[in-house]
């Protein structure tokens, strides 16, 4: 690996993991051209195939979910380990497993709660990206309080009859699987009546609608569930249990998330700095422009404090602490920031930056109103801005809970 | 890693914190104007624990630390806004300790470590505004001018300053120096002018090492600046987490209204990212004793004032009433975190140090 991007981290490596990161650069070295040219390539259709081959070649040499037990397909990596795998990714700008959704939240949910059948059932296919899952937890009255989330589940025999709807399902359109929560038990208090279960996407009565959004993109899905007929044995963790089985705690894996972020802002960063040296068209570079500079320097500066902020909560981990609540905090500022980086890279372009992709001289390629747009959903998806600000007041400084929230 | 800190820094910072907590009188310099600049006893308790010479080599009797434990000792006075001038003490020693001039460190270290003596630094170059005017003679041997704002120079045995040839001096307070006191925002570090005539000197190293030294140390002086808001804005934070889960209005604690939540939330991330900031000037400048980690120092400046000024005044406004009465101790900090922020370069200035980097190069 890249000996500069491990000591601009600031990790000293023993040698252990320095082999693991050599060995990890040599395979991605070797095995990732040929899967990127094919990605590339690859027609709309063909797409989701090629991603699906890329996960199968990360699975066969167990790196599709690194932080799994080995005896799941997993290395029990390490957090340094999972730091230096997301660095070797940036480094190789290559990408990462395309059913990380199940690969991060489902797969160590089953880990932990699952029976050991349906281990056997789900592991393997998800690891290997014959199965990719989507999570059905939003509902349309069920967002920041999702608690109160009305999708049901009937018992009926051997069987859990779900009626509902479930909302901004990313992958939904892609998916072979959901873990949906939904309420089987509505007498009981608001978390104490639902359950975590497995839906197949291809189950009679189950409808997904993609939702496009003002990108254009249609990246989410509605997905309508009428009397879907699933075996009780999909349920994880015991009927009723669901609220506590989601639970389960990713501290780790979510300890080093923020380095994926982190990459993707340094590497738009390094575009924005570039571009703000060029000489557009009919006005002057953006570099000679002191308010400008300014925001470059700004974004820049919040950038480097994503990193840092990342690095001292994982030093923490390191440590054998809890990371805890503060979470909250890179998530909130991280991504305000992520929005804050795209608007700038837009506003570099002028009055000209208004036009898109495709048009004569749309400025760096059009590129940049998609990122702008799309970034608006950074401060409402995974919990709103608000929300976390909530999280942060009360779990993190103590202040008493919204009057009108459960108890 | 680095990331987090080691067993020894998290015991000088709990014995710091500890020391502070009992003996700092920030109020002092407000409720009795008449009394002495330097609270002597805290600066006596601050010496028995190793403070004063932190970041001075073993060999002349300090404790061989760095800017990292310094950031963490400065946080903690700004937490304080303790009145002692021990920002100017480390600086200064650390200008003697560049000036690779043995006799001299023999001669001044041991005395400024065990805090037999007081120094005071006159920063200057870019971004230090007002500027000092001070030219030296011919041969090195004096010192003539005058410094508009000297902060840590009331009551100092000794001042480290630069003069217009580039070189920077040490001077004792004595004959041919004046200091005067002069009124300023933040009470707890006077502010003097001082005028220089003809003032006996020693040259820091060869002549033409100036700007090594002046680079480095004014780069200390700046991130332990930084480090004091990142305190300050800390203290701040703390005393109105305490308010609003106390003050009770229409029946309930005001955190418990998510307009006073959320703002309180923001003055957490601000605290946060100035102490990532804090810490990764400290970081940097410990990393190689001879660099001005310019980017890391600039962005720590630019980020750690701007929350000050920010969580502070946010910790005004959340106070209501109380908060702006002379009585609340808000206000102190409210100008220890203006000071800072104007004083060596303000925000935007240090935004513009990182963008000619990122821009011009």
């Amino acid at each position: 690996m890249d000996s500069t991007a491990v000591d601009s981290l600031g990790l000293r490596l023993d040698d252990l993991d320095r082999a693991w990161a050599q060995e990890l650069g040599a395979w991605l070295a070797q095995h990732w051209p040929a899967h990127r040219a094919a990605i590339r390539a690859a027609a709309p259709t063909e797409r989701d195939g090629a991603l699906r081959a890329w996960q199968s070649e990360l699975a066969e040499a167990r790196y599709a979910a690194i932080g799994w037990p080995e005896e799941f397909g997993g290395r029990a990596a390490t957090t340094t380990q999972q730091l230096l795998f997301h660095l070797a990714l940036g480094e190789h700008r290559a990408m990462p497993a395309t059913g990380r959704i199940g690969l991060n939240l489902c797969g160590p949910t089953l880990i932990s709660h699952g029976t050991p059948e349906q281990q056997e059932l789900f592991l393997r296919p998800m690891l290997h990206g014959e199965h990719l899952w989507c999570q059905g937890f939003s509902e349309p009255d069920a967002g920041s309080d999702l608690a109160s989330l009305r999708t049901r589940g009937v018992v009926d025999g051997e069987e859990l009859v779900i009626t509902g709807q479930k909302i901004w399902t990313s992958g939904a359109d892609r998916a072979d699987w959901m873990f949906a929560l939904v309420r089987t038990d509505p007498a009981a208090a608001k978390r104490d009546g639902i359950s975590f279960v497995l839906v197949p996407m291809d189950a009679a009565g189950v409808d997904v609608r993609p939702i496009r959004q003002i990108s254009g993109d249609s990246g989410f899905s509605e997905v309508f569930l009428d009397e879907v007929r699933v075996p009780l044995a999909n349920v994880v963790g015991g009927l009723d249990n669901g609220w506590s089985v989601t639970r389960t705690t990713l501290a780790n894996e979510r300890a080093v998330l923020f380095l994926g972020q982190q990459v993707a802002l340094t590497s738009t960063m390094r575009k924005i700095v570039a571009q703000a040296k060029e000489d557009l068209p009919g006005r002057p570079r953006a570099a000679a422009d002191p308010a400008l500079r300014d925001r470059i320097a700004g974004a820049w500066i919040e950038t480097e404090l994503v990193r840092i902020n990342g690095m001292r909560n994982l030093a923490k981990v390191l440590d054998g602490q809890n990371p805890g609540p503060e979470g909250a905090m890179s998530k909130l500022f991280g991504q305000h920031v992520e929005q804050h980086v795209h608007e700038l890279a837009l506003d570099l372009g002028g009055g000209a930056a208004v036009l898109e992709r495709g048009a004569e001289d749309a400025p760096y390629d059009g590129k940049w109103a998609l990122g702008w747009l799309r970034t608006r959903a950074s401060t409402i998806g995974g919990g709103t801005s608000e929300i976390q600000r909530n999280i942060l007041a009360e779990r993190v400084l103590g202040m008493p809970r919204d009057p009108w929230a459960d108890a | 890693m680095e990331y987090g800190l080691t067993d020894e820094q998290r015991a000088l910072d709990d014995a710091v914190a500890g020391v502070l907590a009992a003996h700092a009188h920030p109020r002092t310099p407000y409720d009795e104007p008449e009394a002495p600049a330097v609270d002597v006893a805290l600066w006596d308790r601050l010496r028995d624990l190793g403070v004063l010479g932190l970041a001075v080599p073993e060999e002349h009797d300090g404790a061989g630390a760095g800017p990292v434990e310094l950031a963490l000792v400065c946080e903690r006075l700004g937490h304080a806004v303790a009145p002692v001038p021990v920002l100017g003490q480390v600086v200064a020693a650390e200008a003697i300790r560049l000036a690779g001039d043995d006799a001299l460190a023999k001669e001044l270290l041991p005395e400024l470590a065990s805090g037999a003596r007081r120094a005071g630094i006159v920063p200057a170059g870019p971004g230090v505004d007002p500027a000092p005017d001070l030219v030296s003679s011919r041969d090195g041997q004096t010192v003539s001018g005058r410094v508009p704002l000297a902060l840590d120079a009331v009551g100092a045995d000794l001042l480290v300053l630069p003069a217009t040839d580039g070189d920077w001096y040490v001077v004792e307070v004595g004959p041919g120096v004046t200091i005067s006191p002069q009124p300023t925002l933040d009470r707890t570090r006077p502010a003097a002018v001082v005028v220089l005539e003809e003032a006996p000197a020693r040259r820091l190293g060869a002549p033409g090492s100036g700007a090594r030294i002046g680079r480095r140390a004014v780069a200390l002086l700046r991130a332990l600046e930084a480090a004091e808001a990142v305190g300050i804005a800390a203290w701040a934070l703390e005393q109105t987490r305490a308010y609003a889960g106390s003050r009770e209005q229409f029946g309930l604690p005001i955190g418990t209204f998510q307009a006073v939540k959320h703002r309180l939330a923001d003055m957490l991330v601000a605290v946060e990212n100035a102490r990532s900031a804090s810490y990764g000037a400290a970081w940097a400048l410990a990393a190689d004793p001879a660099s001005d980690a310019a980017v890391a120092v600039a962005m720590a400046q630019a980020v750690a004032t701007e929350a000050a000024v920010q969580v502070t005044a946010d910790a005004v406004q959340l106070h209501g009433g109380i908060g702006v009465t002379w009585e609340n101790d808000l206000h102190l900090r409210l100008r220890r975190a203006k000071t800072l922020q104007l004083l060596h370069g303000s925000p935007s200035w240090h935004r513009e140090q990182v963008a000619a980097v990122l821009l011009d190069g």
